[in-house]
């Protein structure tokens, strides 16, 4: 797809930026040339994203040479970076949501009339021709914060578009989307590239990377592995070269022991979902696939009772858990990992060891009074045991990487010794090593005898770590395989409902 | 512990500002250092130690209420009512004493009446779900006027003269003023309170997240109903000493003491969304407040233009620690870039 011949829209010669003591970015050469998707994988702290933020303005490198459309570049801001039309489409999304379409593309450079007033007919008849071009059928008027978060995404190339934006930057675009919404994403994509638009694209799903681009590059730790047309590698290469080694085994996998049924929901519906009903087993893995919006999400919070539970009943080792009352959930021995860390899992500004131990105080206190001895020494042997990287256990846990992030929240509900675990979608947006240690963890605790329920929308780590499968659609359980006669064709099918073959259709 | 936060190459310098940035109150000891030294060099008659302690006294009752106001604010709830709570509770106070002869039933009458606006308070909030900023604008007016009708706006003046009562306020122990000792046992208690319990702990939980503090057991209601109760026992000890100062309910009393009761807490670096403070530094900041009402009164600056320079001495304040907090934020994001960059690969 990229004419290879064409100057290069974006250069970088030997940058480098160093922080007090460090290297985190060593001698980097990089291009971007028209017309181009590039893709950047690395794990976190690799170097990906302060490439990133250099070539935004955000940060200005130490030594080496930007050039934009073959002029020298020196930003001191944003403003420069966007000055020179590159456009950044940032993973948490920069909308005004109670303002339309139209503003929000066209904000900060609005079309005036004569008398110096925003000339609103100009305004949307301008964005939805922008919208057109897209391939999009949204109207100008509607306000953003009534969109979906995929179509919210494509208001924001739009408005790069309204910029006239020649390199766009995609962090993580897809860790919101559908699989349909996924498709039409890249067809927006296909669209800028024959603009002669240049793409760089971070993401850590790897698939998506091979469908889309058409060269990568590798960060580790701070270096750039290399640069390679991706027709020429494949996924297991990629791995080897951001980890630095072979990653042999994704999905640790001990054979399961099987015992008591611990976990039953009968007949449970609530916000989402509809009579469900499922048993888990001491020492068993069930998972939960479904899409985008087919109620996964909801399946944790309803059984806990973190969203109400309008009918049906839910005992755990023959005891009954109590509607709406996680603390009552918690009681009886369930524990939960919702799929939203920053929403509501972690405290931001809490330190590590508070954000560990917020589920347990109680056995660090009497009569509440905390004894903060027993609390440090705890909380230090989960940082071990699931080596989580952060410099002290005071550290706030807004300064961790997402991977360690989620240890953490794992962390606070194994302190509490449940007897079955909850996990909605505990991977998401989180690199491949610690997607690999967060699998080991449930092995080892499905091992011990735990009960595991583990909802996804990724096939291949449902594939790869659950005994047996549920399927879900439309909230509701559709089928139900096991572990040796799943397979990824079988569990799309059960998943895709007719709505949702008409939204892969649209894209 | 700063060799804990220290990247590898920090020199001296760097080591103190590093400490200065993430100190909330250290940095807030310097600042009361500088006024102080400002003061003494021009003028002399803050030379002198007597003039610390009776403004140790005349802080006491903010300082007090801040405490309360502080650990509702770390749940992300606002409380309003201060103000009219000081005048409501030295009403309450001498009307009692008038009506039944007795200091200590008018002292607990003056309590209750802080435990009863506080749990009517919690229940607007916590039960019915009212917004707390709205709610406690609304009973502060309400206690103002309830105030005037019930006094008809003429000061209550105790009949008894309970010698014992405005001991409270004048009575010294060695050079220490009792009003202050009140307070600083109560500043002691919030602090445990906060930092030591598992109440404490709760209460930051649901100011950070308070998603986050439901999903994980955590009682949100409850814990928030506490806190109004206790945010409105403090005012009414606050109105307690200031009632002791004059054996007087004054229906003026504490008007606008809301607003320097805040001033204070934004001063001593709590979070106005929540989950962000400490009762130590609020404590400061009243003595900061406090130091630099003192040393204007004693130069005889015009009470008008005193309320401009504090105005310009707030808006210096927040300013200075709105550089600290950047400072901490970029020194920690550093550290952490730092790191990141230097411990090699993850899975090693």
């Amino acid at each position: 797809m990229a004419t290879t011949t064409s100057a290069p829209l974006l250069t970088l010669a030997g940058i480098r930026k160093e922080f007090p003591g460090v290297v985190a970015l060593a001698g980097v050469n990089f291009e971007l040339l028209p017309g181009e998707v590039h893709a950047l994988v690395g794990e976190n702290g690799a170097g990906k994203s302060t490439m990133i933020k250099i070539i935004s303005g955000l940060y200005r490198p130490d030594a080496g040479e930007m050039a934009v459309g073959g002029e020298v570049a020196e930003f001191r801001s944003p403003a420069d970076s966007i000055a020179r039309r590159i456009k950044v489409v940032y993973q948490e999304l920069d909308l005004v949501p109670d303002m339309s379409v139209a503003e929000n593309v066209f904000l900060g450079g609005y079309p005036k009339t004569p008398r110096g007033l925003v000339d609103w007919a100009a305004l949307n008849s301008r964005t939805e021709s922008l919208l057109a071009e897209l391939g999009l059928d949204i109207d100008p008027g509607t306000p953003v914060g009534e969109l979906r978060v995929a179509e919210q995404q494509l208001v924001e190339i739009a408005r790069a578009l309204s910029q006239q934006a020649q390199i766009v930057i995609m962090d993580e675009p897809t860790s919101a989307l559908s699989p349909g919404e996924v498709d039409r994403l890249f067809a927006v994509i296909e669209q800028l590239q024959q603009r002669g638009v240049g793409i760089i694209y971070v993401s850590h799903k790897l698939d998506e990377i091979f469908r889309i681009a058409d060269r990568v590059t590798v960060f580790r730790d701070g270096q750039l592995v290399t640069t390679t047309p991706i027709a020429e590698t494949s996924i297991q290469q990629l791995v080897t070269w951001m980890v630095g080694r072979e990653l042999s085994d994704l999905y640790p996998k001990s054979p399961a022991v099987i015992g008591e049924p611990l976990l039953r929901v009968s007949n449970v519906s609530g916000p989402g979902i509809y009579d469900l009903s499922l048993t888990v087993h001491a020492g068993e893995v069930v998972g939960i696939f479904g899409l985008m919006g087919a109620g996964i999400n909801s399946v944790g919070r309803v059984i806990f009772g973190a969203s109400p539970r309008t009918a049906g009943q839910v005992t755990l080792a023959g005891q009954e858990v109590g509607a709406g009352s996680p603390g009552d959930a918690m009681e009886k021995g369930l524990a939960l990992l919702t799929e939203n860390r920053k929403e509501d899992g972690l405290v931001l500004p809490l330190s590590v060891k508070n954000n560990m131990t917020l589920a347990s105080l109680r056995k660090f206190a009497t009569f509440g009074w905390l004894w903060p001895r027993q609390e440090i020494k705890e909380s230090a042997d989960y940082v071990n045991r699931l080596s989580i990287k952060t410099p002290s256990l005071r550290q706030q846990v807004r300064f961790l990487s997402g991977g360690n992030q989620q240890k953490v929240l794992m962390a606070r509900w194994m302190m509490r010794d449940p007897k079955v675990l909850l996990l909605t979608e505990p991977t998401r947006g989180i690199d491949v090593g610690s997607k690999a240690e967060i699998y080991r963890l449930i092995d080892e605790m499905a091992h011990r005898g735990l009960g595991i329920l583990f909802m996804s929308t990724e096939i291949p780590e449902i594939l790869g770590i659950a005994d047996r499968i549920l399927v879900m659609r439309e909230g509701r359980i559709v089928a139900a395989f096991g572990r040796n006669e799943a397979t990824q064709e079988r569990l799309v099918a059960a998943a895709a409902s007719d709505l949702n073959d008409a939204i892969v259709e649209a894209g | 512990m700063s060799s804990v936060f220290a990247s590898p190459q920090e020199n001296g310098w760097q080591k103190w500002k590093a400490v200065w940035a993430r100190n909330e109150a250290l940095s807030l000891l310097v600042l009361l250092a500088g006024v102080i030294a400002l003061f003494m060099v021009i003028e002399p008659t803050m030379r002198k130690s007597s003039v610390y302690w009776d403004l140790l006294r005349q802080v006491s009752p903010t300082m007090v209420a801040a405490v309360g106001i502080t650990l509702l604010l770390l749940s992300g709830e606002f409380d309003l009512t201060v103000g009219s709570m000081l005048a409501l509770t030295g009403i309450v106070i001498v009307d009692t004493f008038n009506r039944t002869d007795n200091m200590w039933l008018g002292i607990l009458a003056g309590l209750l009446t802080g435990l009863v606006i506080g749990a009517i308070n919690g229940t607007f909030v916590t039960v019915i779900g009212m917004e707390s900023l709205m709610t406690t604008l609304g009973m502060m007016f309400a206690i103002r006027g309830l105030v005037y009708v019930y006094t008809n706006q003429t000061p209550i003046v105790d009949q008894n003269r309970f010698t014992q009562f405005t001991r409270l306020w004048f009575k010294n122990f060695g050079p220490v003023p009792s009003p202050i000792i009140v307070a600083l046992v109560l500043v002691a208690l919030a602090y445990f309170l906060a930092t030591r319990t598992e109440f404490g702990r709760n209460t930051y939980a649901i100011g950070g997240n308070a998603n986050a503090a439901r999903v994980s057991g955590i009682n949100v209601r409850r814990v928030k109903f506490t806190l109004f109760v206790i945010s409105g026992l403090m005012a009414s000890v606050a109105g307690l000493l200031y009632t002791a100062q004059t054996d007087t309910g004054y229906f003026n009393a504490g008007l606008g003491f809301e607003l320097e009761v805040l001033a204070a807490v934004v001063l001593g670096g709590a979070s106005l969304a929540g989950g962000q403070g400490n009762v130590t530094s609020t404590a400061l900041a009243v003595l900061i407040i406090g130091t630099i009402g003192k040393g204007m009164r004693l130069m005889s600056i015009d009470t008008t233009q005193q309320l401009l320079v504090i105005g310009i001495v707030m808006l210096i304040a927040v300013y200075y620690h709105r550089i600290r907090k950047q400072t901490a934020a970029r020194l920690t994001q550093e550290a952490y870039a730092a790191r990141q960059a230097a411990r090699g690969n993850v899975l090693a």
